[in-house]
């Protein structure tokens, strides 16, 4: 038996699994356990859409589609639990499985206090994430920096500091920091990370800390919860899954290479966080850059702490509709509201048609309100100010007072007669 | 549940974004980026990022209907199909008209320009971009060879200096607005022209508020000053052009200082754009809309001719298209010979009688202005084929019933010659057909058989590539790549990214310069004291998308600060515009962001100069 704590090194004994997973295949073998044994009705995993470099969130509710799903893609530049609030229902009315990456598990946990995702309804196996690198550039990066056309390449990897690449006809892999020097690389916000091991998640896995005669054939597990024990105990149980206990080297690997994409992670901050100056200086920064905004909206769209029925930046007192560029309160509303929770997932600057650094300056701000309120966002169900209210009853509540203002019926700064 | 991501092709303008349409239980329920398209990389605009939501609009017209007695029916196709034979093969074909659609794809358009030339056997056959940019288009063939932009979307990043000239690609292109960020971005010196200080104008490093309408002298006048200073590329001129002398020529009148008379800007701003366009290479043309005609573009490829910025990456002229489709409706033949009319020659034809029915597809010609909707009127049988219920359908006697974008299989070609695969993601909305299924099916109807017998868009495509030079070679398989192919394809794996590398496509393979004069259009007078800079209007899409809606929910007049305090307006005042050849009340917006003595009214009044009266207190 399992049980919360536990460091293991696991494997798949299914064939099919065995002949298209990677290291061990233990994450897709959970998943069929997990599918077969109907602990959940559904698996949301990333797959290969029209190539390698297109990642695609695939819904999985027949175990023998899962094969097909194995591998992973650094390209994959996704955020589920959005996607779960938005088009799942929150998995309020089925049991979910999804593999996930730190920045994911982070925004499950905000959505989840804020009421936007049942949680008890989904079961999340943690990927270990050193970081992923947009689809368009990765391609250009191959193309220029490798002088390898990126159809050819079948299979692309980050192992020891190294983007590798794997093609017809050879492998070559360069260090993620050189390719960083020249422009290439993670996105910025995978550079500042330091979420590599997913403990929210039942279960933490990787390939971290697999040495000696299971290297590159077994999984690390890390057991995060009671319903990550009982998932592994089932599979085991059921046949598809082998574990053993990891060995005491292979723990201390693991956390000197999480150690080492931690530091990696503080000198992104710095690097960061001292270029965008303090102050006024930062300040006078931020609004140059957003004004560039085109209102697309995509920032609220994809941002996992957004999950307002009503926007405020579709107030028209204080964003005019159709004014392109808006006013910075449109910058100052989505700052006002999400800084404090902030996940550093770096969605709504991937996505901003204006090239807005968007996520470093949330994250910048992130960081100081942290430093202030120690409020650590993704970690805990512990909820920040701004989430405290039921967005729909205080909607209606305001809305009884004749006003839906929120600063004058809040902190009633004038008394009325 | 099913629930899936189907990648596809954004229906609004002309930049071709990759969207991935989110389905759920056979509806679809949202847009989710799509990050491997090359041409967006997963960015969208606010159209873009709502692009569903018309899709399921409830005014969708889901059934054919047949108007009796001034009202709507609902029909059966076959009874639809029956009465449009009936009707068509009661006049001759000379007096049929036929519009195809810019915001359709290839493969309705090249059926329907088939159904125009052997169904009912009318040489009029035009398109819905004849409003926008198909006599600039034309400018481009006759410059350079080929119809289209020169180079690639992506690669406007790679531009040292970009001049934004009757654009503003950051509102009206905003994906392609993105490449003139990125390109700023790397150290490119950005000059934009317009009397706004538009969203673009607004990035510029150089912004010149040049009266509109008077593009064409701004532009002379930059050649003009680039040649003075010696600063033309002579060994370009040499080996790749024809006739700079007559270019020459033609520009020497314009000075900076007639430029500034003329544009209203100083004599210095005028130096200070050839300055910094000739300072960088490769240099970038940006242009759009405002190229209305075929002289803005020319005057574009005399200053790109001139500075030898043709045929590398980040140069070019660059004419970024309003409708996902107004490219390929033009590359697979929806334009008239010399024997045929052009819309507005159909309507005018049409107010004269001599053309007695019309089939619209895709289109709502009415918006173009109350002369046309009052030929619409009188026009003797009219055919709409459309999603939803425009100005055009509801003056149709016949109503087709098309299926959208996210309900069908196609093809669109973007600005950049991108031909790209729109995937069918939900079944059509009710009775609603895919466009060339109900093209075919007429054409079926009217006796046609033999050459309308394609079951599905990928055989039409196959079709298209073998009468389209520019198409040859491609298939839907090649199309499944997300680079897709840009046309012409034999330029490599992904088709040809910039064109006239080696050579133009002209006769002589030279590039040809043109002697294009500033002609002054309708001047400010006394009577009518306000230039007008045309904005984007409000298409049928967009005004069937509450979000887009609720962000523009009416056309405004917009007033520089100057001017309104002078008449009184403040933002939300109602005022009554009035040019020559009529008047429109409008709501005012009241800016810093115009410069005074202009004004901004939709496309769709065709004016350009305009006098104002406050009408009430808002």
């Amino acid at each position: 038996m399992s049980k919360k704590g536990d460091m293991l090194y696991a494997w798949t004994n299914d064939a099919d699994i065995k002949k298209k997973a990677e290291l061990g295949g233990a994450v897709t073998a959970l998943w069929k356990y997990a599918l077969e044994s109907k602990a959940v009705d559904a698996v949301l995993v990333i797959s290969k859409g029209k190539d390698l470099y297109d990642a695609k969130p695939t819904l999985v509710k027949n175990a023998a589609e899962l094969a097909n799903t194995a591998g992973s893609l650094h390209c994959g530049t996704l955020l589920l639990p959005k996607l779960v609030k938005k088009y799942l229902e929150g998995a309020e009315n089925m049991k979910l499985g999804v593999t996930v990456k730190g920045c994911d598990a982070m925004a499950f946990y905000e959505l989840a206090k804020r009421k936007q995702i049942n949680l008890d309804n989904v079961v999340m196996i943690g990927v270990n994430c050193g970081g992923s690198v947009s689809p368009v550039l990765a391609r250009r990066m191959i193309t220029e920096k490798y002088g390898v056309d990126p159809d050819m390449v079948h299979k692309e990897e980050i192992d020891k500091g190294q983007f590798i690449i794997e093609f017809e006809g050879g492998h070559k892999g360069i260090s993620v920091d050189e390719l960083e020097e020249s422009g290439y690389g993670r996105r910025s916000n995978c550079r500042r990370c330091k979420m590599k091991i997913p403990r929210q998640a039942d279960l933490a896995c990787g390939n971290w800390g697999v040495i000696g005669e299971k290297a590159g054939k077994a999984t690390f597990v890390e057991v995060c919860s009671d319903k990550g024990a009982k998932l592994v105990d089932g599979a085991v149980k059921s046949g598809v899954l082998s574990v053993e206990p990891s060995i005491p080297k292979g723990l201390e690997i693991r956390g000197k290479v999480e150690g080492a994409m931690l530091k990696l992670g503080d000198k992104w901050r710095k690097h960061d966080f001292e270029a965008l100056g303090e102050g006024t200086d930062r300040l006078k920064k931020i609004m140059e850059e957003t004004s560039r905004c085109i209102k697309c909206y995509s920032c609220i769209s994809a941002c996992p702490i957004c999950y307002c029925v009503d926007c405020t930046t579709k107030n028209p007192n204080y964003v005019t509709p159709g004014e392109v560029p808006p006013n910075f309160m449109f910058h100052l509303i989505r700052f006002a509201h999400i800084a404090d929770s902030c996940v550093n997932c770096g969605q709504c600057q991937e996505l901003c048609p204006s090239e807005i650094p968007n996520a470093l300056f949330m994250h910048s701000q992130q960081v100081e309100l942290e430093k202030m309120f120690n409020h650590v966002p993704g970690v805990s169900m512990e909820l920040p100010l701004m989430a405290y209210a039921e967005e729909r009853v205080e909607r209606d509540r305001l809305h009884n007072t004749g006003s839906d203002m929120i600063y004058e019926n809040v902190f009633k700064p004038l008394n009325k007669h | 549940m099913d629930f899936k991501y189907v990648p596809s092709i954004c229906p609004y303008c002309g930049t071709g974004c990759g969207i991935n349409l989110v389905v759920k239980d056979g509806q679809v329920k949202g847009i989710s980026p799509w990050q491997r398209n090359p041409v967006n990389e997963g960015k969208v605009c606010i159209r873009g990022n709502k692009s569903f939501e018309f899709v399921n609009s409830a005014e969708r017209i889901t059934t054919p209907l047949i108007k009796k007695d001034g009202k709507f029916a609902e029909a059966s196709w076959e009874d639809a199909y029956r009465e449009i034979a009936s009707k068509l093969k009661a006049v001759k074909g000379d007096e049929i008209g036929c519009v195809a659609s810019a915001r359709t794809c290839n493969e309705d358009n090249y059926v329907f320009k088939n159904f125009a030339a052997n169904v009912v056997k009318t040489a009029n056959i035009d398109y819905c971009g004849r409003r926008c940019n198909a006599d600039a288009v034309r400018g481009l063939t006759e410059a350079f060879g080929q119809g289209a932009m020169t180079n690639s979307i992506t690669d406007i990043s790679a531009a040292k200096a970009i001049l934004v000239i009757g654009s503003n690609p950051l509102e009206e292109n905003p994906l392609a607005g993105r490449r003139v960020i990125m390109a700023r971005k790397n150290g490119a010196k950005v000059i934009v022209a317009d009397a706004r200080t538009s969203a673009t104008a607004k990035i510029a490093d150089l912004h010149l508020a040049v009266n509109p309408g008077t593009e064409v002298a701004f532009v002379n006048g930059v050649a003009a000053a680039i040649i003075k200073a010696g600063k033309e590329n002579k060994d370009f001129i040499a080996k790749k052009t024809a006739n700079f002398e007559k270019c020459k020529a033609a520009v020497a009148p314009c000075t900076p200082d007639a430029v500034a008379k003329i544009c209203g800007i100083s004599a210095e701003a005028v130096t200070k754009a050839a300055e910094l366009f000739t300072a960088a290479h490769p240099a970038s043309i940006i242009t759009s809309a405002g190229a209305v005609s075929g002289d803005l573009i020319r005057a574009c490829a005399n200053l790109a001719l001139l500075t030898g910025n043709v045929g590398v990456a980040g140069a070019g002229v660059n004419l970024l298209r309003g409708k996902s489709n107004a490219q390929g409706a033009m590359d697979v033949g929806c334009v008239p010979a010399d024997n045929g009319h052009t819309v507005p020659a159909m309507i005018e034809a049409a107010a004269a009688g001599k053309i007695k029915a019309l089939y619209i597809m895709g289109e709502n010609i009415a918006s173009a202005g109350s002369h046309v909707a009052a030929v619409l009127d009188k026009v003797g049988f009219l055919v709409v084929q459309d999603m939803f219920m425009t100005e055009t359908a509801a003056k149709a006697h016949v109503i087709l019933p098309s299926a959208s974008f996210a309900e069908r299989d196609g093809t669109v070609t973007n600005s950049e010659r991108r031909i790209q695969r729109v995937t069918k993601a939900v079944e059509p909305a009710g009775k609603s057909k895919a466009d060339w299924q109900i093209v075919c099916d007429l054409a079926k109807a009217m006796g046609a058989e033999k050459d309308f017998a394609f079951t599905s868009s990928e055989e039409i495509f196959a079709e298209i590539t073998k009468h389209v030079p520019a198409y040859a070679g491609i298939t839907y398989t090649k199309l499944e790549a997300p680079e897709a192919v840009q046309w012409p394809a034999a330029g490599g794996k992904f088709g040809t990214a910039v064109l006239y590398a080696d050579k133009f496509a002209t006769k002589d393979g030279k590039g040809a310069f043109a002697a294009v004069e500033y002609k002054a259009g309708e001047a400010v007078s006394a009577e009518y004291p306000f230039a007008v800079a045309a904005q984007w209007p409000m298409g049928t899409l967009s005004m069937n998308t509450p979000s887009i809606v609720r962000e523009f929910p009416e056309a405004k007049v917009i007033i520089s600060k100057a001017d309104a305090e002078n008449l009184g307006i403040i933002t939300g005042s109602s005022v009554k515009v009035s040019g020559k050849s009529g008047s429109v009340t409008l709501a005012a917006t009241v800016t810093t962001a115009i410069k005074a003595g202009v004004v901004s009214l939709p496309l769709t009044f065709a004016a350009a100069a305009v006098k104002l009266e406050k009408t009430e207190e808002a």
